[in-house]
């Protein structure tokens, strides 16, 4: 048990000097295939992991991480931790780390073998060439464990199984695109998602070209997953919210968008994959609601976010091992489905755009209302009379989401959620359905 | 970090029946993370939020078994880490080849010896952390001076790497390496009802970031700029938005440095252009076919990949697969003429040698294609100054340090935002605008190039979170570049 190995490291810290100690682990044994040209480029078995110990010196917090379990290597940390605390200045509001407390059991099945994928790329390989396509993509899979203890008695651990197979068909410019996200690679009905990607890049064969402007847009499960991670990642966070930069600041209790419309943070939710009941704290995970029924709601904290609001951690702190995520981050983003099936959407759909995913979306332009900008890619299809029609060259979009998502433009919300992999924090998952936007802005072209 | 180690089990991978080449490399990675941030009540006491001092160390070794890639990681510098990794890049190596249509083959190189350390003046890890933060608070109490209430926080940061690598690949390469890189960085942010504005030195997220010492620290003049920024930060919530419209646009170097990254850098990443990223970053639009016949940009655009430039971010003795650092012309008069490469890439194109390209995150990923240092050499006969420049412009935009950035997948239709724009009206700084941005096509934008600033006026900025590969590796980068000028280009705000 890793936690074992961590109650060393605590024990290492106080010998040290420290009079509280946190130590976090987070370790994947991570199989990543590639595959380019339908063959594959690169296949990689890696085992890495990370340990970062947190020791408390009188009111300083000092840190230091490492990537080896070895009893002598985590003791050195601790140290380096205790050394780095010593010189800090002290801040008389630090919180304390996690306390022990009951969790939920949540049961995960073991992954699947590594070097058992060569059938199932075979299956999506053929499924394009059959459309005279070939095939791009990648596919991950291993489990990640993650434990935490703390001098204050916390004691977690939870090994997560997590496999992705991520499907693009190709012809020139012309591709489709299919994903999977979930624990093993046998849960993904492979020919399927292959028969979605080949039929997908097929039909995005010989696009025509539309003029910018604002077009109604259906936007696939995966290009909704892409706007909620980036309004999550610039909004959701109590340090935005603190800061002013957030959506959310000042707007509590105010409505801020389309009624219709409910974001949670829910890692216990009966879809959520890639799910642990804690963070890189030890706190345990609560289900936290930034949007409610359209109206500006709460942010996720971490202890230090916390504590300076007052308030109890919701369990949200960022992942170790990565200088560019500072300060709690939500990983189970849920947008609440709806009743409209993807052929219903269409069917309100005069003349508009079906988009099956975006490409570099940046939500910095004006993060107080979700501005966005990004590029549409592997399948933008033209909507005409209710029906999918013609292939779209690809289009930039510049656009308030918040606006997008008010009463006069949201047009509906599809009915079936699916789960989509993080790409900022590699935490769990985003869980969204489709959604209808009217007059969506687009601003210019692929060309 | 014993060489003979590697050696060994490079050897004993390479007797396994099938086993065509192997490489071994070991790293030893020390960082350190310095977030200082006031907020709120904290404002003009700013928190150490973050103070980590980091070490990451293991293996990776790479397998080509009948002509198939595996790649295999362990933590730890072992014999029995070795032999692991080993085994499970074999594993994985020998899944492939049953699903690989044609062998990867590698192109000529000398096998290398040798060992090779970035200049540094000051060793960044000596100096003590308190020194460290002693030359960050000052900045930020500048930046939180006068207690404005529209001022809503204030940071500053320090990132510092050492790398120690050793390489032993099985045609004989036995290197060993030790890269230095890092820097520090401050921002401001106020806001008011809805506006936010950011001003940032020299740049958001990686600061200011060089393959040197900490002696980068003094040359960054925090402190001087703080000031600056806090003003700015105050006027943008009130400032007029940049009007819409097509005009002349002055890029200073911080920006433009990015406009490299983004527009030349990665376009001609060969893996790229061969449809090998496609599933994450992308392609390119620099297709094999219009090496040496496309016109990339204007005749004064001459962009070059150098993993010699002193100070680069991207600079070091030999890549991740033990071939030496060298220089590749990328775009030539504003002809594109070269591609970063690897051994595998340049042999399927017949390039004659490899670019050098290749590098890994850390011991836990297999190397790939990445920028070393692209960078616009400066103009003989351009300006000497971005003031200069700005007094030969009669009328347009000039836009400085980044905001937001997004490009398709093929490297073509880019737009990026800034922190700050000022309108030139007869050669001078006139109006302040804020939330600028500008769009275009990356032929059409460069082609429009008519100013590049002289030696004197060229910088060598740098980033050290530039994402490729999946899973998603960050890596370090290195862009020099004078002020330049771009005529015709769409610009507006967000």
């Amino acid at each position: 048990m890793i936690v074992e190995r961590l109650e060393g490291a605590l024990r290492a810290a106080e010998a040290a000097g420290a009079r509280a100690a946190e130590a976090s682990h987070d370790g994947r044994e991570l199989e990543t295939v590639r595959f380019a040209g339908s063959t594959v480029t690169g296949a990689t078995l890696v085992k890495e992991q990370h340990t970062r110990i947190r020791v408390l010196v009188g009111d300083r917090l000092g840190a230091a991480t490492t990537t080896s379990l070895d009893p002598a290597v985590l003791a050195d940390a601790a140290a380096r931790a205790v050394a780095v605390a010593r010189l800090m200045p002290a801040t008389p509001d630090q919180p304390e780390f996690a306390h022990d407390g009951p969790l939920p059991s949540v049961p995960q099945p073991e992954p699947s073998a590594p070097g058992s994928w060569p059938p199932l790329l075979e299956t999506i390989f053929g499924a394009a060439a059959r459309h005279g396509l070939t095939c791009a993509g990648s596919l991950t899979n291993g489990p990640r464990t993650l434990a935490v203890a703390t001098s204050a008695g916390a004691r977690r651990e939870a090994r997560l199984p997590e496999a992705s197979l991520s499907v693009f068909a190709l012809d020139g410019r012309a591709s489709g695109h299919a994903a999977f996200t979930g624990r093993r690679l046998d849960e993904v009905d492979v020919a399927a998602l292959a028969s979605t990607a080949a039929e997908t890049g097929a039909a995005a064969r010989d696009p025509v070209e539309l003029p910018a402007g604002e077009y109604d847009v259906l936007f696939s499960p995966h290009a909704v997953a892409e706007l909620l991670e980036w309004m999550s990642n610039t909004s959701f966070s109590a340090r935005a919210v603190v800061d002013g930069t957030s959506l959310l600041a000042g707007r509590h209790g105010e409505l801020v968008c389309d009624p219709r419309i409910t974001v949670a943070d829910d890692w216990d939710h009966p879809a959520s994959v890639r799910r642990a009941p804690f963070d890189s704290e030890g706190s345990p995970k609560r289900r936290v609601v930034p949007i409610t029924a359209g109206r500006g709601g709460d942010a996720v904290t971490d202890l230090a976010t916390a504590a300076r609001l007052g308030a109890r951690s919701t369990g949200h702190a960022g992942p170790i091992g990565t200088e560019y995520v500072e300060g709690p981050c939500a990983a189970h983003v849920v947008l609440s489905p709806g009743t409209d099936s993807t052929d219903a959407l269409l069917g309100k759909m005069e003349r508009g755009l079906y988009v099956t995913r975006l490409h570099y979306v940046n939500g910095f332009l004006d993060t107080r209302r979700a501005v966005m900008t990004g590029m549409t890619r592997d399948g933008t299809f033209l909507v005409e009379h209710g029906r999918r029609g013609r292939p779209v060259r690809n289009l930039r979009f510049t656009d308030s989401i918040l606006d997008a998502l008010s009463p006069e433009r949201l047009g509906g919300i599809g009915d079936r959620l699916v789960a989509v992999a993080t790409t900022w924090t590699n935490l769990g998952a985003i869980l969204c359905p489709a959604l209808l936007l009217r007059r969506f802005r687009f601003t210019g072209q692929s060309k | 970090m014993s060489l003979s180690l590697l050696s060994d089990a490079v050897a004993a991978v390479r007797r396994r029946p099938g086993v065509d080449y192997a490489d071994a490399r070991a790293v030893e990675l020390d960082a350190e993370v310095i977030t200082l941030r006031g907020q709120g009540p904290t404002l003009r006491d700013p928190r150490v939020e973050r103070l980590s001092r980091d070490r990451s160390f293991g293996v990776g070794v790479r397998v080509l078994y009948r002509g198939a890639w595996g790649f295999g990681a362990r933590p730890g510098i072992s014999a029995e880490d070795l032999a692991a990794a080993a085994e499970d890049a074999l594993l994985v190596a020998q899944a492939a080849s049953r699903i690989r249509r044609a062998p990867a083959r590698l192109v000529e190189e000398e096998p290398a010896r040798g060992h090779w350390e970035t200049p540094v003046a000051i060793d960044p890890f000596s100096v003590p952390l308190d020194r460290k933060l002693a030359d960050l608070l000052p900045a930020l109490a500048l930046l939180a001076e006068g207690g404005d209430p529209r001022l809503a926080s204030v940071e500053g940061r320090q990132l510092w790497r050492r790398e120690q690598k050793a390489f032993v690949s099985s045609e004989g390469s036995e290197l060993t390496q030790t890269l230095v890189y890092g820097g520090a960085g401050i921002k401001v942010v106020a806001t008011e009802g809805d506006e936010v504005a950011v001003r940032s030195w020299p740049m958001d997220l990686d600061g200011g970031v060089g393959g040197v010492g900490y002696e980068l620290v003094a040359r960054l003049a925090l402190e001087a700029h703080a000031p600056g920024l806090r003003a700015e930060a105050l006027a943008l919530l009130t400032a007029p938005v940049c009007p819409a419209g097509r005009t002349t646009l002055i890029l200073d170097t911080p920006q433009l440095a990015l406009q490299i990254h983004e527009s030349c850098g990665h376009p001609t990443e060969l893996d790229r252009a061969l449809g090998e990223e496609i599933s994450l970053a992308g392609g390119s639009f620099l297709t094999p076919d219009k090496l040496g016949r496309f016109r990339y940009g204007s005749p004064r655009v001459n962009l070059v990949a150098d993993a010699r430039t002193p100070g680069g971010v991207g600079t070091f003795g030999w890549d991740d697969e033990g071939v030496s650092a060298r220089r590749t012309p990328l775009v030539s008069r504003g002809m594109f003429v070269g591609y970063l490469s690897s051994r595998e890439t340049a042999e399927s194109q017949q390039l004659g040698r490899s670019g050098g390209c290749m590098r890994a995150e850390s011991w836990s990923r297999p190397a790939i294609i990445r920028m070393t240092n692209v960078s616009l050499e400066p103009d003989p006969e351009g300006p000497v100054s971005l003031e200069e420049l700005i007094a030969d412009t009669a009328d347009g935009v000039l836009m400085t340090t980044n905001r937001s950035w997004s490009i398709d997948d093929l490297r073509l239709n880019f737009q990026f935002g800034c922190e700050v724009a000022w309108k030139i009206e007869g050669g001078k700084r006139t109006t302040m605008w804020k939330r600028p941005l500008y769009t275009g096509s990356t032929p059409a934008f460069w082609g429009g190039c008519d100013a590049i600033g002289r030696a004197e006026a060229w910088e060598m900025w740098g980033f050290v979170s530039c994402g490729k590969g999946d899973p998603i590796q960050l890596m370090g980068v290195g862009h020099g570049c004078a002020p330049a000028r771009f005529r015709d280009v769409e610009v507006g705000a967000s």
